[in-house]
Parts: structure tokens; C-alpha cells; sequence
């Protein structure tokens, strides 16, 4: 008998919980539903942000598919997302095991300097990588000519050939500092006695590396992954700064697509449109791929 | 007992929470002046009716950026509140004003005085948001105290009614290295075809012809816009900026503007890799001397002046030596007012206008750089040499339209496709065919 009205006790809710939690979701409410609601009733409009809303249903939803400039963004978008989900991520994980399994001194020394540019805002990083492009005045063709390397300097940010490589090693830069100071804590969470017993057994640094390491940060991994999918289809900032989307359209991206055609055209709802169809694929992406995570957790 | 605690300590959270988030938009309400008599748009109460000791508020949005011009609206200000002590001018300007005015004025909550280019008073007066003050500007004296055409040139789409009043012109002139120019032995060049002369004269001795900004091509447009506006007849760029008409005279003249572009760039006129470079890179790149010449609008004088160079201005010739020509020389912007205004508003805000008719106010104006569009006496100021230049020179041209201002996201689109073109993407031919599809997307 103790034990179910102890179990009813448990089960009885504090109306007290409700009053903290209510402001939370009275500004969820204001800020991000009801936006979101307006944005879905704009995207089935034509409104230039000014006067009077047309509504012209599923007129923007055409127009997105036959868009070419989307297509070209969705091609960024998804280059964006291979690089994003393996460079910064392998790095950040190697880079990890030797700071952590290596007995590097003062590793967390190396482990601050490696998150510096995480703490850099991306707008003022653009900035200095702009600088550092820049054909003419940047330090890296001053670094090139030095080396004589004069014929291999080229406007990196200005040229449909190397613009998108120019952004994602700016990407790859501010990235994978915070994936190893990630894989860093998760490495110290491994139970040593693997490594004392792969050691035992006669396993070198790279065995331990893919049989202990890689393995037992799986959930770290996805979780990072994920990240980096969800944040290679929402990029706009580094774009905006650096390129805003040229030279022509080579480096243009769903998001400053989005800017563009709303705020820059002058066609919110257009842009909302863009805003809503790339909303719901980010969240079938998502949750495609924690289906896959949780059923790989299963196995 | 706990219940009810709980409830009301709820409520009170949340209206509290509310009565916070909410309370910013009725400043202006709140500071509002007392209304006169009821008064039409257009019409001046007697000043016997004005309350000059009235307290409000007046919110100002410009495209007046930077920290002289922002220097020199507080000086008006300060001149201003010797006649209304009690009104507030509130300078809210920032960048990307044309999405802040959008915002304000649909949500009825509008900037009572704004400072607007030609292509965002179109769109505020779409909502019939801005004042008629024709009136006004007649009584005031502010025609008879503008180069002629000023004040009418923001308001062109609505003859015979004046809903803006300029008080600055923007032009883009040609500043050149004179020093370079001795050497090769040029003049100032009075046809496109001088002007390729000298490209080619500097190029051969290892000078670079001229600057772009990789970002923005902003120079090849303007330089696109200058044989455009002397490539047509004047009333058809009219119409084809207004939207009416895109002849077959003003698209030939697009070709022929970007087939001199493509021409300029594939002999070497522009710097090597200039595609990478920012516009903001132009005056830098300039200072080093090398350069023959760059176009650049007079709010870059102050960057030339310090470049340490011996340098001139002139304007960007038309193809005939005979014509004086049409250059890009818009009006900067023009003061409009919020249509919503009540007469001691409407009269403050007029008084406040007022003063960039002034001359002694508005003399700082160019002894900061800047071109007035005001008949201002401005023989005695000390200035520069350059700025001389840019005066004497712009004085005997016409005013044309900055072309890439036809309708919103027109300039971004001219950048990409011209971006292409440069590229090798595109013929001239073609270039102009997807800037007319683009035109004709209303």
C-alpha cells in the first residue's frame, strides 16, 4: 500500500512547474510560432514587404521548382554538406586522439587555441579570410609570390572555379576546432582498461585508433554529423560577407537565396517560400537521420 | 489556495512579460503632438496656430551613413531646436534603411521624415505613405534656391506634385592620375574613344587603365550607365527607367556599353585578378600610384584627396566631343515626410527641412566633400583642389539616372549577369537579353 500511494505521489503534477515553464512558452509562442505561421500564409503570396498582401497560392511553390538559381543553390548546398560532414569531422576526431591518447604536454593548451575560432563571430572571420583572399592585398598572394609562386595566384573569391573551395576551407577553419574539443571529452570518457587491454594484446596506435576510439565515440560522431548537415543547409552568414553568392551565382546557397529574393528583390513572399520548402527538408533530413542513428544504436 | 497562487502568479508573469515586449511600439504615440485644427495635406496652418513649445517626437531615417554626415544632421538638429527647444529629431539611421522604412511604414508605424532615393520614394508613395508638400516646397523658396531640375528631377513620375526635396546631388566622375597623364602625354579624354586611347596608352607602358571592385563591378556599371545615357535618346532611357518602354534604341545602346566593357577587359585596361578585390579596395589600389584612372562617385573625394597623389577629376565623356554630356548624377536622396503627419508635425518637420536650405548650414555640407544641389555661394571656401575639379567639371553636364535603380534587386541583378559576362558566359548580346527578361519581370 506504501508503495502505490508513494507511486501516486510521484505521479501527482506540481501546478508550480507549469508558472516557470509558461513565460518560456508565451515567448516561444510570440517569437517563433507566430512568425512561422506568417511566413507560411506569406509564402502562398506576392508582397513586396510593403502594401498590400496578394494572396496567389501555390504560385511561389511552382516558381521554386522551376527556379534555376535554386538548383544551383541546392548543388552548393549539398557540396556544402559532403565537406562539412567529413573534413572538419575526421580532422576534429584526429586531431582529439593525439591531444588526448598521445601524452602531448600542456594538450589543453593546444585544445584552447584550436577553439579560438570557434569563438571568432563568423562575420568577423569572413572578414579576415576576405582579407586573406584578396588577390592583390591579402597576405596569402604576398605569401605565394614570396615563395615565386606569382602564376598560381588567382581571384580566389572572385573566380567560379575556386570560389566554393575558398569558403569551405573558411568553413573547415572555423569548424573543426569545436569538433575536437568535442571528441576530445568524449575520448577521456573511454574506459582506459581498453586501451590497457588492446595494449596487452599487442595493438598499435592506429588499431586502437579504429577499433577503440572510433567506435566508442559513435554517438559523439553522429551527434557532430548531424550538426554539420543541419549548418550546411542554414549557411547564409559567410556567404552574405564573402561573396554574397558570386561571382555570377557560383556560390550562391538556399539561405542567401532566401535573403536575396526578400529582402534585395523585394519579394517576401517568394523568400518565404524558399524559407519554408528548405525548413522542411532540413527537418525530413533530420529525422531521416536519427532514424538511421537510433536504428545503427539498435543494431 | 495553491492553486490559485499558482494561477495568478502565473498571470502576472506573463502580462508583465507582455506590457514589456509590447510597450516600445507606442513611444512615438505616447510623444505625439497635441493635433491643431484638422488641416489637408498640403496645407500650412498660419503660424499663429503652431505651437512651438509643443513636446514630441520626430524620427528620422536616412541613407546619411558614416560619421561626418551623422556630425552634420546633429548640427542641424542642434539649429533646429533654437526654434522648437521641446521636439525631439530622433536620428535612427543605419544600414539597409530601405528594409527599416518598409517595416516601419507597414506596420503603421512610419518614420515621420525620411531621406529617400528615387527608387524608395516609388515604393513608399505605392502606399500613398509619403506627404504631398508641393505647397510647401513653392513657399518656402526651396525651387528658387536648387540648380533647376533638382527638386523635380525624385520626382519626375508625378508631374506637377512634389513629394521630395533634394539638397544633395551624387555624381560619378573619373578620377585620374595626373601625373600618369603627363607622362603619357594625354588630356583629359571628351569621347569614349579618347577614353580607350588612353586605357591603351597606359596598359602599353605598364600602368593599369583603370579600377573595378571585384565584389560589386559597380565601375563597369556606372561606366555601362554613362554610354547608355549617351548611347539613347534621353526620353527613351526615361522610359525604359520608369518601366514604360524598353526600346530597341536603348538595348542597342546596353550592347554597344558592354561590348566596350568586354573589349576593355579582354586588351588588359583592368588590374590583373581585380575580380578577387573589394570596392572598398579601389582608393587603396589607386594610392599606389600605378593606376591611370578609376571611376568613383564624389563621396570618394576624401579617400583620393588622401591618396597622396597628384590627382584630377573629370567626367565620363559621352561619344560625342560636341554634346555636354548626360553622366550618372542622380540626386543623393530627398527629404520626404510621413503623409500621417498632423499640421505642428508637418510644420516642425518643414522647419527642420528647412535648413538644409540655408547656406550657411548647408556650406559644411560641401566643405565636407559633398556636391550641393542647393545655388550656394561656395566661392569662398577653402577646398580642396579635387573637389574644384569634380565642381567645375560636373557643372556644364546633364543628369542622368542611376540606371541600376530601375526596380528593387536591379542593381544585384546587373552585378551577377555582367559578373557572367566577364566570365565568358555570356556574349554582350546575350548578357542584354537576360537583363531585358529581368526588366520585364515586373
Amino acid at each position: 500500500m506504501d508503495g502505490i500511494e508513494i507511486n501516486r505521489k510521484k505521479k501527482k503534477t506540481n501546478p508550480v512547474a507549469y508558472v516557470f515553464v509558461l513565460p518560456t512558452i508565451v515567448l516561444f509562442g510570440i517569437f517563433v510560432i507566430w512568425p512561422l505561421i506568417q511566413t507560411v500564409y506569406l509564402s502562398f503570396s506576392d508582397w513586396s514587404g510593403i502594401g498590400a498582401i496578394e494572396f496567389i497560392g501555390f504560385g511561389n511553390y511552382l516558381e521554386f521548382f522551376k527556379d534555376p538559381q535554386v538548383w544551383q543553390s541546392f548543388k552548393n548546398n549539398v557540396l556544402w554538406m559532403v565537406v562539412s560532414c567529413t573534413v572538419p569531422i575526421i580532422i576534429g576526431l584526429f586531431q582529439a586522439s593525439l591531444l588526448v591518447n598521445s601524452g602531448i604536454r600542456h594538450s589543453k593548451v593546444f585544445q584552447l587555441i584550436l577553439f579560438l575560432p570557434q569563438v571568432f563571430s563568423s562575420v568577423v572571420a569572413a572578414v579576415i579570410w576576405s582579407w586573406i583572399y584578396n588577390p592583390i592585398l591579402g597576405p596569402l598572394s604576398s605569401v605565394m609570390e614570396a615563395l615565386g609562386l606569382e602564376k598560381w595566384i588567382m581571384p580566389w573569391l572572385g573566380n567560379e572555379n575556386t570560389v566554393m573551395i575558398a569558403l569551405l576551407i573558411m568553413s573547415i577553419w572555423c569548424g573543426y576546432g569545436f569538433n575536437t574539443v568535442v571528441y576530445s571529452a568524449a575520448i577521456q570518457g573511454i574506459d582506459s582498461d581498453l586501451y590497457e587491454a588492446a595494449t596487452m594484446d599487442g595493438c598499435g596506435p592506429f588499431r586502437k585508433f579504429f577499433s577503440i576510439t572510433i567506435p566508442c565515440v559513435r554517438t559523439t560522431s553522429t551527434t557532430l554529423l548531424m550538426f554539420s548537415l543541419i549548418g550546411s543547409f542554414r549557411v547564409f552568414d559567410i556567404v552574405y560577407q564573402m561573396t554574397k553568392g558570386g561571382p555570377g551565382y557560383s556560390s550562391y546557397v538556399l539561405s542567401y537565396h532566401l535573403y536575396n529574393e526578400a529582402f534585395i528583390k523585394s519579394r517576401v513572399g517568394y523568400g518565404s517560400t524558399i524559407a519554408v520548402i528548405l525548413t522542411i527538408f532540413i527537418l525530413i533530413i533530420s529525422r531521416l537521420f536519427l532514424r538511421v542513428r537510433e536504428g545503427g544504436d539498435e543494431a | 489556495m495553491k492553486k490559485l497562487a499558482s494561477v495568478l502568479l502565473s498571470v502576472g508573469l506573463v502580462a508583465s512579460m507582455l506590457t514589456g515586449c509590447l510597450s516600445t511600439g507606442s513611444s512615438s504615440k505616447d510623444t505625439q503632438a497635441p493635433a491643431a485644427d484638422t488641416q489637408a495635406s498640403g496645407e500650412t496652418t498660419g503660424s499663429d496656430e503652431i505651437d512651438y513649445n509643443a513636446s514630441f517626437e520626430l524620427r528620422l531615417m536616412t541613407s546619411l551613413t558614416g560619421d561626418v554626415r551623422s556630425g552634420l544632421i546633429d548640427d542641424a538638429i542642434a539649429i533646429f531646436n533654437e526654434k522648437w527647444p521641446n521636439v525631439k529629431i530622433v536620428n535612427e539611421t543605419t544600414g539597409d534603411y530601405s528594409q527599416k522604412f518598409k517595416l516601419s511604414f507597414s506596420s503603421g508605424d512610419g518614420y515621420e521624415i525620411v531621406y529617400v532615393d528615387d527608387l524608395n520614394q516609388q515604393t513608399l508613395m505605392e502606399g500613398n505613405y509619403l506627404m504631398d508638400i508641393t505647397e510647401d516646397i513653392k513657399a518656402r523658396g526651396w525651387l528658387d534656391n536648387t540648380i533647376e531640375g533638382t527638386i523635380e528631377f525624385n520626382n519626375l513620375r508625378t508631374p506637377g506634385k512634389l513629394y521630395s526635396a533634394a539638397f544633395l546631388m551624387a555624381p560619378v566622375v573619373v578620377y585620374y592620375n595626373k601625373d600618369i597623364f603627363t607622362e603619357l602625354g594625354v588630356e583629359i579624354p571628351k569621347t569614349i574613344d579618347e577614353f580607350e586611347e588612353i586605357l591603351q596608352k597606359a596598359t602599353d607602358a605598364g600602368y593599369i587603365g583603370t579600377e573595378c571592385g571585384g565584389d560589386a563591378y559597380h565601375q563597369i556599371l556606372w561606366a555601362v550607365e554613362g554610354m547608355v545615357l549617351n548611347g539613347a535618346p534621353k526620353d527613351e532611357v526615361d522610359k525604359w527607367y520608369y518601366g514604360e518602354e524598353s526600346t530597341e534604341n536603348v538595348k542597342n545602346a546596353f550592347v554597344t556599353a558592354y561590348e566596350h566593357i568586354q573589349k576593355w577587359y579582354e586588351n588588359g585596361y583592368f588590374r590583373e585578378n581585380f575580380e578577387g578585390t573589394k570596392i572598398d579596395d579601389i582608393p587603396t589600389l589607386f594610392s599606389q600610384g600605378k593606376t591611370a584612372m578609376t571611376l568613383g562617385g564624389d563621396w570618394d573625394l576624401g579617400n583620393y584627396n588622401a591618396s597622396g597623389l597628384n590627382v584630377g577629376a573629370f567626367v565620363f565623356p559621352g561619344f560625342d566631343a560636341n554634346e555636354n554630356p548626360y553622366i550618372v548624377n542622380a540626386t543623393d536622396g530627398a527629404w520626404a515626410l510621413n503623409a500621417d503627419l498632423n499640421p505642428t508635425e508637418k510644420e516642425a518637420a518643414l522647419d527642420f527641412i528647412d535648413i538644409f536650405y540655408q547656406d550657411e548650414y548647408v556650406k559644411k555640407w560641401y566643405e565636407n566633400g559633398f556636391t550641393l544641389a542647393t545655388l550656394t555661394d561656395v566661392s569662398g571656401i577653402e577646398t580642396t583642389q579635387l573637389q574644384k575639379d569634380i565642381a567645375e567639371a560636373t557643372k556644364d553636364t546633364k543628369m542622368g539616372f542611376y540606371l541600376d535603380n530601375v526596380k528593387s534587386g536591379y542593381l544585384d541583378y546587373l552585378i551577377k549577369e555582367t559578373q557572367l559576362m566577364i566570365q565568358g558566359k555570356y556574349t554582350p548580346e546575350q548578357l542584354v537579353d537576360s537583363l531585358e527578361a529581368e526588366w520585364n519581370n515586373k
